[in-house]
């Protein structure tokens, strides 16, 4: 029997007030300071909302990041924010990354950064969530580069690895990588060099990582897993993540996962319909018994922050019982 | 007689006036003095508003009628700007989706989402069959009719757009399972059905009470149309669901997407007169009407070799931004547009999409030069 995780993935929901906030605080009506305190106040209910489903790793919601890539303008000198483009099918967008110069990390600026954007402590253990190399290749304005598997190897080796390794110092024990563009926009594979050097970049990264005990995630999501499965357990990571409302499980049979951790995604975070827990607990049994993966970590397909909180907090609650029944096994 | 006619897609932005009052929030004398400014400009007797706003308190017949004031308000800045056709800005509705579906049986409010930033919007999900209360524009419309010196154009949000924009907690309980082929196709099924009942129940008897209370134009508003693009023939079946066998002028409203992904099945779109679609947030801020002037324009390329002939509103002003665009950038956008069209009564020159997220003063001025340049263009192709 596989060891059984339970986690958040991505950027979670903000609730009703730290949303009021944020608005109040754009248009001048509350302070910076009241922004902040809301917003830790958040956090602490996700994280104990976490704590009693039992979660395996403690996320602290990415609550404000407006974005993937967004807190990235403001420690690598060369990203700017470019227009508005929608999120893959969602009504939901993002600021296209612009590299408008080679990448630079503000080093002097990095502490203060990471704890603006990365909250942890020293109890409990904590996951981390940037986004994959290869898809900000991939969504980046690249006017400096111009050349992707560059940008990819510059962006990890600039950018994400020196972060990395510091949150690793923050008793971060898992780190996950956001990897949507794999299975949604390569439906003819990937570029050759782009692979390459994605494939070096996560050795780089994953060696690295792996000094300081960190777990190395991948997860993909959005689209059908099996056609990228094969050279993504490849890679040097320690858990792929696949995304089961658009991924059929009997088409990843010959998948060997004895030495790879699974990311399930098993619950629809883009809808508010609040699955049957004995269709879930079935699913499961057999993904573990079709994939047997090393480590079964359940997780929701996507970031909960494509459903209001109130129906992610019942996602979450659903993810820890469901957990928890194999826990139990 | 012109060659082409003129119209702003939807929504303008609400006055301060009309959102404190309503809203319950005192009132400062800059707004009421907005109120005077803007009556002065469109030549609107004013003064019974400024008594009205100069209340402490509103009951809720005041607020009814700061809301039928709005949309006065509304009605001037289009026609006084000189558009053909017009609307009120949207005044009397919240919102594109909320309004309709705060309208109708069968959905429940779930909470806020976030669009982007720090803007957000409610979400409701789909708990029972959609059923409709009453017609929601219809009244919206009859005192517009009243008002309006020109003629209406009457916008609503599509079916696919409500049912892509909201959650399924009703159909979604056919699926009985996850992670298979099987649970694709029941999730699919499951999403066309809850399309069709949204283009039969709701929006169908909505163009139908609309029609029967005297509307001759209506402009169906599909933002979300691409954002699935294996569902666009689904968009299509919708749209011809919601119209068939009614006698109207039907327009379409797309923006700010990847147009490609429309071809080849918006050739199958019946009952359709129009396409209206944002160009200029794609498009260069030269003057010029030759292909390498005009990039943001490229689509118009395979809308030509369409079987349909849709008459294109053509997107020439860029609604997410202050750049007020020269009557000539105006002009060359049209020009370069019949070009490619070959034949002017195939263009109505508009705005992108709504202009809700400028003030006023900008986008009072971009619909007069959008006037002014449609005018430049008339002279080069006569």
């Amino acid at each position: 029997m596989a060891e059984i995780n339970a986690f958040l993935t991505g950027l979670y929901a903000r609730s009703e007030s730290l949303s009021k906030a944020t608005q109040d605080h754009d248009r001048g009506r509350v302070s910076a300071e009241q922004l902040t305190k809301q917003r830790q106040s958040d956090q602490d209910q996700l994280v104990e909302l976490q704590k009693s489903a039992h979660l395996t790793y403690l996320s602290d919601g990415l609550l404000n990041w407006q974005d993937l890539f967004r807190p990235f303008l403001e420690i690598v000198q060369g990203l700017e924010a470019g227009p508005l483009v929608r999120f893959f099918d969602n009504n939901t967008f993002y600021r296209q990354p612009v590299v408008a110069a080679p990448l630079h990390l503000r080093r002097e600026n990095l502490e203060t950064w990471l704890s603006q954007y990365f909250r942890t402590s020293a109890h409990g253990a904590w996951k981390a969530t940037l986004p994959s190399p290869y898809f900000f290749a991939q969504v980046a304005h690249d006017t400096a580069y111009r050349d992707k598997p560059k940008l990819i190897e510059a962006f990890t080796e600039i950018v994400l690895t020196p972060i990395a390794e510091q949150l690793a110092a923050r008793n971060v024990k898992f780190l996950q990588l956001q990897e949507p563009w794999l299975v949604t926009c390569n439906r003819v594979g990937a570029a050759p060099a782009d692979w390459r050097a994605f494939d070096k970049a996560i050795g780089t990264l994953g060696k690295n990582i792996k000094k300081k005990n960190l777990v190395l995630g991948l997860h993909t999501y959005f689209g059908d897993a099996a056609p990228a499965l094969g050279p993504l357990l490849e890679l040097d990571i320690d858990a792929v993540g696949i995304d089961f409302c658009e991924t059929d499980l009997e088409n990843l049979r010959s998948f060997d996962f004895a030495e790879k951790g699974l990311i399930c995604g098993c619950l629809d975070a883009r809808n508010s319909w609040i699955e049957d827990e004995a269709i879930v607990v079935k699913f499961v049994e057999r993904v573990q018994e079709t994939l047997a993966p090393r480590v079964l970590s359940l997780s929701t397909n996507a970031d909960l922050e494509f459903v209001p909180e109130p129906v992610a907090r019942r996602k979450v609650q659903l993810l820890g019982r469901v957990a928890a029944q194999f826990s139990s096994k | 007689m012109s060659l082409f006619t003129t119209y702003e897609i939807g929504s303008l932005a609400k006055p301060e006036w009309r959102v404190k009052a309503v809203m319950g929030r005192p009132l400062e004398a800059s707004d009421i003095e907005s109120a005077k400014v803007w009556g002065e400009r469109f030549q609107i007797d004013y003064q019974p508003l400024l008594t009205l706003l100069q209340k402490k308190e509103f009951s809720a017949a005041d607020k009814e009628q700061v809301r039928q004031w709005s949309s006065l308000y509304g009605v001037r800045l289009l026609e006084t700007a000189g558009l053909s056709v017009v609307y009120d800005g949207e005044q009397q509705r919240s919102e594109m989706y909320h309004y309709p579906v705060s309208h109708s049986e069968g959905f429940e409010f779930r909470g806020q989402m976030r669009s982007f930033d720090n803007k957000y919007y409610q979400k409701a999900a789909c708990v029972a069959e959609p059923k409709l209360k009453k017609p929601y524009h219809v009244e919206e419309f009859r005192t517009i009719q009243k008002i309006a010196h020109k003629p209406l154009k009457v916008p609503i949000t599509g079916a696919y757009t409500l049912i892509d924009w909201s959650f399924d907690e009703y159909y979604a309980k056919a699926v009985t399972q996850m992670g298979s082929a099987r649970a694709r196709r029941e999730r699919q099924a499951a999403r066309r059905k809850f399309l069709l009942d949204v283009a039969k129940n709701l929006v169908r008897p909505n163009l139908e009470a609309l029609v029967q209370a005297g509307a001759t134009w209506i402009q169906i508003d599909e933002p979300a149309v691409t954002t699935h693009p294996e569902e666009v023939p689904l968009f299509v079946e919708s749209f011809n669901e919601s119209t068939r066998g009614i006698k109207c002028r039907f327009t379409i409203h797309l923006c700010f997407s990847d147009y490609n992904l429309l071809f080849p099945h918006i050739d199958e779109l019946e009952n359709c007169w129009g396409l209206t679609i944002g160009f200029a947030n794609y498009d260069s801020r030269k003057l010029g009407t030759q292909r390498a002037d005009r990039p943001g324009y490229e689509t118009l390329y395979k809308l030509a070799a369409l079987r349909n002939r849709f008459n294109i509103g053509l997107g020439v002003l860029d609604i997410h931004s202050d750049f007020i665009e020269p009557p000539e950038l105006v002009r060359d956008r049209i020009v370069y547009s019949v070009k490619v069209l070959g034949d002017p009564s195939l263009v109505c020159p508009a705005s992108d999409c709504g202009l809700r997220t400028r003030s006023w003063e900008v986008a009072y001025q971009k619909l007069q030069n959008l006037v002014e340049g449609t005018q430049l263009a008339e002279q080069v192709l006569r």
